[in-house]
């Protein structure tokens, strides 16, 4: 100890690293049928509970929440600590402008102001229900292409009959996408995707493998929400 | 929502009490026991952990506190039903500082201090020694599977890791931070030296609130640069000649750590972090723990407690305020006399140095006498008013004597009044003997340090 006398307020930990997390989410006009829209509100309301409750630990998970529809797509939420994140329920309408929905998010990953370099790998987490309505493919080259977006952990949900697994295939591979044919299956995907980040925050690692569960198949959890 | 173990009992899950990797963990509606359910991706994947469970339930565990698996559920689901440890928190709510608290210092010691750390720490040490003795390898210590009770007794969960040293495991099971490198890395499988090397960076982690691995550096860089520095290939931040890694940050060294655990941490993370077997073991870890809760002192203004050497209370600043040095030492009575007859001092042997603050009791334990933590207490020392108190709390009936005025020896029983006798500054004229008092025997020895209260 150097002399001068310590005191409980100079002590400092190291500041944790950023994990971010982004959603996007298809909130076009196709959502609000079948219940579809009210269980995505519900499933990333929990999401973002739970990840507020993770509040120690070598990283702090930051999300943001990037809705399209219409004409293009919109940040709901910006990127902050999950503890900061007030999310208001999305409203569903028009179109499916996809491509916008991938630039925006490789212009926020790419941005290191909003992405500090020590932030840990990020996850994009597509949910999508329909046929991308804008120009998709130069958009998601140019995130395949981007040095840090590339990088980060892709997964994608197909939310009923119509939606483009093909597109979201692309996106993340098709090892990372599964279809939810109904709200129960939506729920899962949400808690698997909040299980395998929460775990990543405590546990500090950047680059965990993440399998996805089959959430046809009845693997005995589908009935632990409580 | 209801599953069914392999006994054909059925448990209701009542509410999610944590989420891991792998799964999550139920209470029941039997607040015996708790429920943990896997999230496997495949059937491969289910066999595969079936037949670890399977295995881990043969272990000789009986005596451990380890939630070990006591029944499989039957399928659809896999996971297993274990015993609940009531009121148990993670050691990760003592190591890993909350994201919003903006006084790490006040937060350290508002949730117990070193006191609770060291305590909590020795007995994990404790714990894992033994699985250690048995030929058993904990596979994954991290600060979200050691479990303390207000009583800061210590058990472990998650044991699906657990398994024979003469068996390792070839697949990676990892909490990173607290994994060794060479696991880390994925150059090796789990081992006894892969435990002792997490259970140091936990108690590092939990002491200093600093990773011993993730300096100011590191910790700036990317996350590849983190991830480098856990394979072990930056130098750990307490160097003693390297200064690429150095931390500004967690607690001084010098404040939460004896040099005998400052020792152990250097051998651990220098030569340790690239050889295994330089790793001192959870023994030398346990014993040096508990020395260092042995040589605390709570300061009298503010309550934090510290060790009694610094001369001020490093927390606030305020004076130690008086306390009693008790150091166990062996004697021979007939070594003893043969000294006073030629008119030296007696060779001494000290054993252990218990300090007692005017805080409260303190306990001189088998563990100072033999160095096994196990058993009960022997005596309890109390210091109040400048005088010192002696009880004893076992079977075995000691012997306070004052030296040098016709030997006055003033029993110590269980079930009697405690004895007690003031103290002047400097070594005191009484003893505590504890033993036969010829031949060889242990004894206390008492010396006031500080003014004594008026």
């Amino acid at each position: 100890m150097s002399r001068g006398r310590l005191t409980l307020k100079d002590i400092t930990v190291a500041a944790p690293r950023p994990l971010p997390v982004l959603l996007l989410l298809d909130v076009s006009g196709s959502m609000a049928e079948d219940g579809k829209l009210a269980a995505l509100n519900t499933a990333v309301r929990d999401m973002l509970h739970a990840f507020a409750q993770e509040q120690a630990g070598g990283a702090e998970i930051h999300v943001a929440v990037l809705a399209f529809s219409g004409r293009e797509a919109r940040v709901h939420v910006p990127l902050k600590p999950a503890r900061d994140v007030r999310f208001e329920a999305l409203e569903a309408k028009g179109h499916t402008p996809l491509g916008s929905a991938l630039a925006l998010t490789t212009r926020i990953l790419d941005n290191r102001d909003l992405v500090p370099g020590r932030a840990y790998r990020p996850t994009v987490v597509l949910v999508s229900d329909g046929v991308p309505t804008d120009e998709w493919e130069a958009p998601l080259a140019a995130l395949l292409a981007s040095p840090r977006a590339s990088k980060a952990v892709r997964l994608a949900l197909a939310v009923g009959e119509d939606a483009d697994l093909e597109v979201l295939t692309h996106f993340a591979g098709a090892d990372h996408v599964r279809r939810a044919a109904e709200a129960r299956q939506l729920r899962r995907f949400f808690r698997f995707v909040t299980m395998s980040v929460t775990a990543r925050s405590r546990s500090a690692t950047p680059d965990q493998v993440v399998t996805l569960p089959d959430l046809g198949a009845d693997d005995g959890f589908d009935d632990l929400d409580l | 929502m209801n599953v069914k173990d392999d006994g054909g009992r059925t448990h209701e899950l009542v509410r999610e009490l944590g989420t891991g990797g792998q799964g999550s963990v139920y209470a029941t509606q039997d607040e015996r026991y708790v429920v943990k359910v896997l999230r496997l991706p495949d059937e491969a994947a289910r066999e595969h952990w079936l037949r670890r469970l399977s295995a881990v339930r043969t272990l000789p565990l009986e005596d451990l506190r380890i939630a070990r698996p006591i029944r499989l559920l039957q399928r659809p689901h896999v996971g297993y039903v274990m015993e609940r440890v009531p009121g148990a928190q993670p050691l990760a709510s003592l190591c890993q500082v909350p994201h919003v608290e903006a006084a790490p210092g006040e937060w350290y010691v508002r949730t117990g201090g070193l006191r609770r750390r060291l305590a909590v720490l020795a007995r994990t040490a404790r714990l894992l020694g033994h699985l250690h003795s048995r030929g058993l390898v904990y596979g994954d210590p991290s600060p979200a599977n050691v479990l303390f009770s207000g009583d800061d007794t210590v058990s472990l969960i998650d044991a699906d890791n657990l398994r024979y040293a003469s068996r390792p495991l070839s697949e990676r099971v990892l909490t990173p931070w607290f994994a060794a490198p060479e696991v880390y890395a994925g150059r090796s499988g789990v081992s006894s030296l892969t435990d002792a090397f997490a259970f140091a960076a936990m108690a590092f982690q939990t002491l200093t609130l600093v990773h011993p691995l993730l300096g100011d550096q590191v910790s700036q860089d990317d996350a590849e640069a983190e991830e480098a520095a856990l394979r072990g290939e930056w130098p750990w931040i307490d160097h003693p000649h390297d200064d690429r890694n150095r931390s500004s940050a967690g607690l001084p060294r010098a404040l939460v750590l004896t040099p005998a655990l400052m020792a152990l941490a250097e051998q651990t993370f220098g030569e340790g972090l690239r050889d295994p077997l330089a790793r001192p073991g959870l023994s030398a870890w346990e014993e040096a723990l508990w020395a260092a809760a042995d040589r605390l002192l709570a300061c009298p203004s503010c309550g934090a407690e510290a060790d009694h050497a610094l001369p001020e209370c490093p927390w606030c600043g305020a004076g130690r305020g008086p306390y009693v040095l008790a150091e166990v030492q062996v004697t021979d009575q007939e070594v003893s006399d043969l000294a006073a007859v030629q008119g030296v001092p007696a060779p001494t042997m000290a054993l252990a140095v218990v300090v007692v603050g005017s805080d409260g009791a303190r306990h001189i334990q088998p563990r100072h006498f033999t160095g096994e933590a196990q058993g009960a207490s022997h005596v309890e020392l109390t210091f109040t008013g400048g005088r010192l108190s002696v009880r004893s709390l076992d079977e075995a009936t000691y012997t306070l004597r004052r030296e040098q005025r016709d030997k006055d020896d003033v029993p110590v029983e269980q079930q009697g009044k405690p004895k007690r006798f003031p103290l002047a500054p400097g070594r005191s004229a009484w003893q505590l003997h504890l033993g036969a008092l010829a031949g060889q025997h242990r004894l206390v020895t008492f010396d006031l340090v500080g003014e004594a209260a008026p």
